[in-house]
């Protein structure tokens, strides 16, 4: 428990270090939204008129408190193309939270069978075909997969409608389906990652000492791989499960592009565009708390897993 | 048969050799593209528009009737020329911080791995483009701002393996004989972790090949009518079933550069593994 | 109070390409429910379409204060002025049920139509119309009408109830053009979020990004639409759009590329109109090198135009010599059209005589994912080399583009397409004169400027023909001075489903779904 409250503390501590620098390097970009928004009506008592509006004038830590304050209340702030952002956000929150969560669940299911089915061929011609698919398909950027999925299962077969996400709120069955392929997209070169580090993983242990020996005493080699092997090398994988999430993460930001997907990408390369720091902004910080908590969790679960972690990860 | 099976088992190496030769390949082609090209890449109606793969046009022409493998090649260079330079930057920062922090330890160290933790846990792609907002978009700007960004990871490796090997006995040695900390550091410690830097730095290469080419996709990277692998591959998206074979081999050249990469990297951690074992 | 823009340019439409396609709850059951097992043949009825836009509506639909064609030409469906424009070229009444003009042309008088509702079901009285146009003719705190025909407005009264009386301070024969302005309720202040006026269909929703749904107007004066809902989807990129379409996920969509209209199957028939624009490189004509007339008129004959039109736009575009296009007959002169043939010694030869043997280097700031304006970019870099000029582009998203380019002229080069905002030449040529607010190019043509002055004085403005000359010599002024190196009017692609008939092309930039029905 002392445990948890620690992790649940460094996490606060890093969303705050996060969203610290977030909002001050888009204050130091921003220039001045007063400016900006005054357009070639800007004179400089309407300028200042406006700074003190917004509470430009404020000292900087003032601004950044109530920015702060503001996000975890709810209030991410006014978008500069209008409307506020949490509006704009709530919306896009679910489609990207459901992508990467699809993703991460493909991942894990294909990856865990793979990588424990690839432990049982040490060597040989599998072994060797194995390595060269895995390499293949690890070098499958999700964006050039996102296309060839379109091509194959929207225009050629028909699947689904590129381009038709229906949206959760009017089929939520239609939007999970549509899902399904940018998240396979995603997952293809995560899966492949995953299996090859599963796999070391395991053959490493198989390695130790204490398992030769169960296996030379006659014990089932599949038995002492899912009762020893697999219960001792959870740990790294669950670390690197965690860590896949920034990955799929930044893999839907540019997969939403390719599939038409109304996202955080897609919200994120807009605003970036049309310079609309407020919601860059909230998006960013948003992403990396997703990423951040996924961690947390993770550590968390090696905890559960292995207790002797406490003071060693705190 | 035997010799079969024993470079069969030794198949990593074959993985090295086989990456070597796509690389190398490929390689070969960047350079040839940096200086000769079979058409100028950006001369319109160097052959009909749209025309499929033929001899005359490796991979077809586009809807200019540019011929694609020049600009392939020509794209793949400066794909390649951004995460070559991610690499260094990234990899020439990120060692030297990793093995100043991973050797001399202390406050400093405890310090900069919370930050370097916390910077790591965020997709770079995510970092690149705040970056690229902050800084504008460009060949340049990104090759930078990616080097900027895949530093954490670099120094966090370095930092492992110079601090596991700060208490060695050969540098123990070296120390009792006097030797400087820079000559400990780069003559005695850094060729002894070169089993690990190395690979780090095929999958540094990889990953800056994909974020750049994820940059560009989105494009961010670079104007027209100069395209990097990534800006091709998103302008033949919009010709999919007219031009299928455009965006199949920008893609595949994509690939091939990874995987390529990819192969060299895996052979390089077998010896690594047998250390380990 | 965001930076205004005008409503003209083309580029609007689908310059913000990167423009958020939003949240999850599409109103829209336009396209229906979709069949998990998938089958991707469209499903909807005749009786709502999806159509496929490419980029967000500005952020307040009131249709006095719009800044971009692309919201003009949705909204189209939704608002009317005293006077609508036909696919013809003509006015024809609209809430207006006729119209004198008295002999000196300064007066004009407007019974208004039996029957006309808003859709709030409010019936159109004098007084909205007085409000509406008082609204735009507003030049209190020192603006600028939003309409700048209104200047001219001495007073506006109603006689009657259905009677409404504009004087003019001087005859304008361009003026009805300008009452093509949306009617709205008088007082009404939600026309940002939700517009009411007296169109064929009315809105009822939107989500930010995402889509804006119609529906049909039952109690509309005129013809009633076939379609009971149109939902106008917003896609960030034409090729997302294209994929929709092939897919089944939208019925229509406008401003196509010959290379995406390829790609789509029987299932659409594409319709080929044009944009209604002056594509051009347009050029900063304050800057060195191009200051000097002779630089401008080298570029001029370095371009080849029918390239152009080959290789970015397929041969759809229609080529043009000043800032009149095609279509707007009434002012076009072909003679201008091709004033300037590729003729590359002497462009050569005009650029040394401007002391620049070697040519230079000049920026071509596009905005982009724009891709007409990006592909045609492209062309006249490869075309400009052989003269020596080495351009470069530079992409830039709209908004830059809007404040750097259109705002603060800091800029070489742009290709873009420029529109007119109503049906008159004036909306095409006012625009050059010096002291125009908006004259991005900087052009500074004492000979251009005594001549729309004239355009404007009584005798001109009231005798259509010598107005009309007098417009034909301003686009000569333009042309002979080498003002921009004019390209073309952009083909319009439209596809539609092949079951789905009754699209009209207008002569100005709106998309008409009254007329479009099944069969």
């Amino acid at each position: 428990m002392k445990y948890a409250v620690k992790k649940f503390l460094m996490l606060l501590l890093t969303m705050v270090a996060v969203s610290f620098l977030a909002f001050a390097a888009f204050q130091v970009v921003a220039g001045d939204p007063a400016t900006d928004l005054l357009g070639t009506e800007a004179t400089p008592e309407k300028v200042a008129q406006l700074r003190h509006e917004m509470g430009l004038d404020r000292p900087f830590l003032v601004q950044y408190g109530s920015w702060l304050f503001g996000f975890v209340t709810g209030d991410l702030g006014e978008s500069y193309s209008g409307g506020a952002v949490a509006d704009l956000l709530a919306a896009r929150v679910p489609v990207t939270l459901m992508l990467s969560l699809m993703s991460f669940a493909l991942t894990v299911l294909f990856a865990l069978p793979l990588g424990l089915r690839s432990v049982r061929y040490g060597g040989g011609v599998r072994s060797a075909v194995h390595t060269v698919v895995n390499q293949f398909l690890m070098a499958l950027p999700p964006f050039f997969t996102g296309i060839l999925l379109t091509w194959l299962f929207s225009i050629a077969l028909q699947w689904f409608r590129h381009g038709d996400f229906p949206g959760f709120a009017v089929n939520v069955g239609g939007s999970l389906w549509y899902l399904l392929f940018p998240a396979a997209a995603i997952a293809i070169p995560r899966i492949a990652q995953t299996v090859r580090m599963l796999r070391s993983t395991l053959l490493a242990e198989m390695d130790k000492d204490y398992v030769r020996t169960a296996i030379a005493r006659g014990n089932d080699r599949s038995g002492v791989l899912y009762r020893h092997v697999l219960k001792n090398s959870l740990v790294p994988v669950v670390t690197f499960l965690a860590q896949t999430m920034a990955e799929i993460v930044a893999g839907s930001i540019v997969v939403e592009q390719v599939f038409n997907l109304p996202g955080l990408g897609r919200l994120l390369l807009t605003s970036i565009g049309s310079r609309d720091y407020p919601t860059v902004q909230a998006i960013v910080v948003i992403l990396a708390f997703w990423v951040v908590l996924a961690n947390t969790i993770a550590d968390l679960v090696n905890r559960c897993i292995d207790p002797r972690l406490g003071g060693a990860r705190a | 048969m035997r010799r079969l099976k024993k470079a069969v088992r030794d198949h990593r190496n074959g993985c090295f050799l086989a990456g070597c030769v796509i690389t190398g390949v490929l390689l070969a082609l960047i350079l040839l593209g940096a200086f000769w090209t079979p058409y100028d890449p950006t001369a319109m109606m160097a052959g009909p528009k749209l025309d499929g793969p033929s001899l005359a046009h490796l991979f077809g022409t586009d809807h200019f009737g540019r011929d694609i493998f020049s600009r392939v090649l020509k794209g793949a260079g400066v794909t390649a020329l951004v995460a070559a330079g991610t690499v260094v930057i990234g990899g020439v920062c990120g060692t030297l911080i990793g093995a100043l922090t991973g050797y001399f330890g202390g406050a400093v160290d405890e310090l900069l791995m919370r930050f370097n933790d916390t910077i790591t846990a965020f997709p770079s792609i995510l970092l690149a483009l705040v970056c690229v907002t902050i800084f504008g978009s460009g060949k340049y700007q990104v090759l930078l701002v990616l080097g900027i960004v895949f530093i954490p990871s670099f120094a966090r490796i370095a930092r492992t393996a110079f601090s596991s090997l700060r208490d060695a006995n050969f540098v123990q040695s070296a120390r009792l004989m006097g030797a400087k900390p820079a000559r400990i550091l780069f003559v005695h410690i850094l060729p002894n972790t070169l089993h690990v830097l190395l690979p780090a730095v095929t999958i540094g290469f990889n990953n800056a090949v994909l974020a750049e080419a994820s940059m560009s996709f989105l494009g961010l990277c670079g104007q027209p009518p100069e395209a990097s692998l990534g800006a091709l591959l998103s302008e033949a998206q919009g010709m999919l079933t007219t031009a299928p074979w455009y965006a199949l081999c920008t893609g595949g050249m994509i690939v091939a550069l990874i995987f390529g990469v990819g192969l060299i990297g895996e052979g390089l951690q077998s010896g690594r593994g047998e250390r380990n074992a | 109070m965001k930076k205004r823009i005008l409503a003209g340019l083309l580029a609007a439409l689908l310059c913000a390409a990167l423009s958020g396609c939003g949240g999850g709850s599409g109103e829209s059951g336009a396209s229906g429910a979709q069949n998990s097992a998938g089958s991707a043949s469209p499903e909807s009825t005749a009786d709502s379409i999806t159509v496929g836009i490419a980029q967000d509506l500005d952020e307040s639909l009131d249709p006095h204060l719009t800044v971009s064609a692309g919201t003009r030409e949705v909204m189209f469906n939704v608002f009317e002025g005293l006077v609508k424009p036909t696919p013809d070229g003509d006015l024809i009444d609209a809430v207006a049920d006729h119209h004198e003009v008295s002999a000196d042309g300064t007066v004009y008088t407007f019974t208004l139509r039996e029957g006309v509702k808003f859709h709030n079901g409010a019936a159109v009285t004098a007084d909205d119309v007085i409000w509406s146009i008082e609204r735009c003719a507003d030049t209190s705190e020192g603006k600028a009408p939003l309409v700048e025909a209104f200047s001219n407005i001495q007073s506006v009264k109603a006689t009657d109830d259905k009677t409404v009386v504009i004087t003019l301070n001087a005859p304008d024969s361009e003026f009805l053009a300008s009452l093509t302005t949306a009617i709205l309720p008088a007082g009404y202040d939600q026309q940002a979020t939700a517009p009411i006026g007296t169109g064929p269909f009315k809105f009822s929703g939107r989500v930010a990004g995402e889509s804006i749904t119609l529906e049909r107007f039952d109690d509309y004066w005129g013809k009633k639409p076939a379609i009971k809902d149109v939902t106008f989807k917003i896609f960030e990129s034409g090729d997302a759009m294209v994929l929709a379409l092939q897919s089944g996920a939208i019925d229509l969509c406008a401003h196509l590329t010959t290379t995406q209209a390829a790609q789509l199957g029987d299932g659409f028939r594409i319709l080929n109109g044009t944009m209604n624009l002056v594509q051009a490189l347009y050029l900063n004509n304050a800057v060195k090198p191009l200051d000097d007339v002779r630089v401008r008129q080298a570029l001029c004959y370095a371009v080849d135009k029918q390239q152009v039109i080959d290789l970015a736009t397929d041969g759809t575009g229609v080529a043009l010599g000043s800032s009149i296009y095609p279509t707007f007959t009434k002012y076009f002169d072909d003679s201008l059209t091709n004033y300037y043939t590729q003729d590359l010694e002497k462009a050569k030869s005009l650029l040394t005589e401007a002391g620049y043997p070697n040519g230079f280097d000049l920026t071509i700031t596009v905005p982009s994912n724009y891709q007409p304006h990006v592909d045609t970019a492209q062309v006249l870099v490869e075309q400009l080399k052989a003269v020596g000029v080495n351009a470069q582009i530079e992409l830039v998203d709209w908004n830059t583009w809007v404040s750097r380019v259109y705002t603060d002229r800091d800029y070489q080069s742009t290709v873009v397409g420029v529109d007119a905002s109503s049906m008159t030449a004036r909306a095409m040529l006012e625009r050059f004169t010096s002291t125009y607010g908006k004259n991005f190019i900087n052009y500074n043509n004492a000979d251009y400027d005594a001549l729309f002055e004239k355009t404007q004085l009584g005798a001109a403005a009231d005798d259509d023909a010598a107005q009309v000359d007098l417009y034909k010599q301003m686009e000569k002024n333009l042309t002979e001075n080498a003002a921009n190196v004019y390209l073309e009017d952009l083909g319009d692609l439209v596809a539609i489903r092949s079951d789905l008939t009754g699209y009209q092309f207008y002569p100005i930039y709106v998309m008409d779904l009254s007329g479009v029905k099944a069969g």
